[in-house]
């Protein structure tokens, strides 16, 4: 074997960053005023899963005000439509749909590394919309110079999905469950009587429910001003808190997405503390379980405390570049401000919309008959409108992977919560240059 | 048919692009232009990048701050372990499981012998992504079949892919299953072009099968072993796809190698640059160790 094949060999690794040249200015077309009937064309959406499926739904609604244009919906598996997007946006925005959904965490790192990637939805008007949603959605929606990059969509108002029979065999009831310290007391009561654990967590890969700790206590991985903040007191106090759990025995340690998925359907954990959008999970793994399932407010740090956090969500955005960026605007616009065309997405696929105007339809009332007849759509819209703002920053998804470091040596190599997310700070700082907070 | 061919050529007869000189290159054209555009481009472009920092879409010459800073990131640091950690524990494993078993397939005594060499090789040409998603499912701590076999003789669960520990042996048991099979191959070729007559001579002599084994077979697989060693080195230098779907790097970073770091900086964190230079170092590094190899074990061939 000659020197220069295995340099060849060992450049294969340096091919795969093939598509990342410069990024040519595409042309903006903006002119502020759309005349539903002027408006026409064809543009592409890509998605995944049922939020594809619910924007599917609502072309025919769209059709009806704009009957010129042709949508047509792809769904892409999540993390290919990431890649793709990525690489597309990096090529100079070659290869991407006209429409593009991006989930809320991801939304300003994609805006920080491609500023040119997404267009202005301010020059289109969207402005006038801001105060039809959450408002702990809107500022996450904008780039620094205050402009709309992209439309809300769905937000992840959480709650605790608990396994009723379970807690009844337990003698545990629910309502008696208000802070942290009661959840930790009826996990242990239920762990002695049905042997069933209290979580469960994918410790090495995520932290949703040390985010959503945060969040409850009104900070994240970055304050407003973008310093890194999750080694606080708040987040020390929150991994402590999961640590202690994890002590007593409660959580269950589930391998990825699908390990906690089985864990909750097999009656494994009494309890998952998540966003409104695993309802349509639970729904659709275990239709058998109907009616035992049930849904409370996260618990507060202190007695009294705030309950209200938030997880997950997702937004539109159109692309640079397309060629019928108004047909491409006019459905965004529709899509996300369309009461009934977020209701059908909800009821059809579980998916929460973030605009205020949908909470009023009658169906928030409905008692779901899955969920022990009890009205939680209605306990959600509720808490969507008391959670705190996040700053995810451009360094989110950085700050994700440390954090779950943080966990994993927390929990599985007994780490000091404190040392464990000093040290996770300590990293992001040396990668971002960002200031961290004393 | 002559007068035909002298027609055509008075019609043209200065453009006659192919001449018996000219056709070899015509004919290899379309691979060096994938070539060139492919592998060439890309390797020449990323050096550049690797050279550049790149904040809010434009790009600015920052000479060598992303090598700077990758020799004083803990993390690069972390990768480069876990994956010679790999590398000194799975290479050896492998090979001798590989000699031992196409030595085995070489022998006569052996029947189905054709059956055995191609359920040994088909791990080589199965998907990635199938093979690697089954093992995470074999794996899993809760629900697994490996764990519900170890329960049957009365062995507690094991955190397969939850373990510091633990998910790199998964990594290096999933790489050995997947390419032991087509280093045996590989052998396979080299013990069939040693002559019989030295395994006769040999046992003339008096050498039973073990001896002839260490005086005869391995010494003429020397060149087999260094080819293998080499390409498996590199192979496991670039170990991605198994720690990517597996454990995503995970437990904090115990299983993170220097391909799937590279990935992780390029994107999800959007940032080519450091990415194109943690690459270049790993060429560095991929080079040097083959050519030490190769200066090590190969000299006295040459």
């Amino acid at each position: 074997m000659k020197p220069w094949k295995t340099m060849l060999a060992g450049a294969l690794s340096v091919s795969m960053l093939a598509a990342c040249g410069g990024n040519d200015d595409a042309e903006g077309g903006a002119d502020g005023e759309t005349d539903p009937d002027e408006v026409s064309g064809e543009i592409t959406v890509w998605g995944w899963n049922v939020a594809a499926s619910s924007m599917e739904i609502a072309i025919e609604g769209f059709q009806e005000e704009y009957p010129d244009v042709e949508v047509t919906v792809e769904d892409i598996g999540r993390e290919d439509l990431y890649d793709r997007l990525t690489v597309g946006l990096a090529a100079g925005g070659s290869g991407l749909p006209d429409v593009t959904m991006v989930e809320t965490d991801r939304l300003d790192n994609y805006i920080a590394e491609f500023p040119d990637g997404f267009v202005n939805l301010s020059e289109y008007g969207f402005d006038d919309h801001e105060d039809k949603f959450a408002e702990s959605k809107i500022e996450t929606m904008k780039n620094n110079d205050g402009d709309f990059v992209a439309a809300p969509w769905d937000i992840g108002p959480a709650g605790v999905f608990y396994n009723i029979p379970l807690f009844e065999e337990a003698g545990v009831d629910p309502d008696d469950i208000e802070t942290w310290d009661d959840f930790i007391a009826a996990g242990e009561t239920i762990l002695d009587e049905t042997g069933a654990q209290m979580v469960p967590i994918d410790i090495s890969a995520d932290d949703a429910l040390f985010r959503m700790m945060m969040n409850l206590q009104g900070t994240y991985y970055f304050d407003e001003d973008g310093n890194i903040d999750l080694h606080n007191e708040e987040g020390q106090q929150a991994l402590a808190t999961i640590k202690e759990m994890r002590e007593k025995d409660l959580v269950a340690n589930a391998d990825g997405w699908d390990g906690t998925v089985t864990a909750t359907v097999n009656n494994q954990v009494a309890t998952v503390p998540f966003g409104v959008w695993y309802a349509g999970t639970i729904m659709d793994q275990a239709p058998e379980q109907e009616g035992e399932w049930g849904v409370f407010k996260l618990p507060a740090f202190e007695e009294g405390g705030n309950r209200d956090a938030n997880l997950g969500g997702s937004d539109l955005t159109v692309i640079n570049g397309s060629d019928n960026e108004q047909a491409a605007y006019a459905f965004v616009e529709y899509f996300t401000t369309d009461s009934d065309a977020q209701v059908n997405a909800l009821s059809e696929y579980g998916i929460f919309p973030s605009l205020l105007e949908a909470y009023d339809d009658p169906f928030f009332e409905e008692e779901d008959e899955y969920f022990n007849n009890e009205p939680i759509w209605s306990l959600f819209a509720d808490i969507s409108e008391g959670v705190l703002p996040a700053n995810y920053t451009s360094d989110y998804a950085r700050a994700l992977r440390y954090s779950s470091d943080a966990q994993a040596n927390a929990l599985l190599q007994d780490a000091d919560p404190a040392e464990a997310l000093r040290e996770a700070a300590d990293m992001i700082a040396n990668e971002t240059q960002r200031d961290i907070n004393e | 048919m002559m007068n035909q061919s002298t027609a055509e050529s008075k019609k043209k007869p200065k453009r006659k692009f192919i001449t018996p000189k000219t056709a070899p290159y015509l004919f290899i054209a379309p691979a060096v232009i994938l070539f060139i555009i492919f592998t060439v481009y890309p390797v020449i472009q990323s050096l550049i990048l690797s050279f550049q920092t790149s904040s809010g879409g434009v790009s600015t010459f920052a000479g060598l701050d992303n090598y700077r800073r990758l020799f004083n990131d803990p993390l690069f640091y972390r990768a480069l372990g876990n994956t010679f950690t790999i590398l000194i524990i799975q290479v050896p494993i492998m090979l001798t499981i590989a000699v031992l078993l196409a030595v085995l397939m070489n022998s006569a005594l052996l029947k189905m012998r054709a059956f055995f060499r191609i359920a040994f090789f088909m791990p080589a040409i199965t998907a990635l992504v199938a093979y690697a998603i089954v093992f995470m499912i074999m794996l899993d701590e809760n629900y697994g079949l490996v764990n519900y076999a170890l329960s049957l003789v009365g062995i507690d669960p094991i955190a397969w892919l939850n373990d510091p520990f633990w998910a790199k042996v998964s990594l290096i048991v999933a790489v050995t299953w997947r390419w032991t099979g087509y280093n045996m191959v590989i052998f396979l070729a080299g013990l069939q072009n040693i002559s019989n007559d030295l395994y006769e001579a040999a046992s003339i002599d008096g050498a039973g099968k073990i001896r002839q084994f260490f005086s005869i077979t391995l010494p003429q697989l020397k060149p087999i072993f260094l080819f293998t060693f080499v390409l498996s080195t590199i192979g496991t230098l670039q170990l991605f796809d198994e720690p990517f779907i597996l454990t995503g790097g995970g437990p904090n970073n115990s299983t993170l190698t220097i391909s799937l770091y590279l990935y992780i900086n390029g994107f999800r964190y959007f940032d080519f640059n450091y990415a194109s230079a943690i690459a270049y170092i790993l060429v560095i590094i991929i080079a040097l160790l083959s050519w030490f190899q190769m200066k090590v074990v190969g000299d006295k061939d040459d």
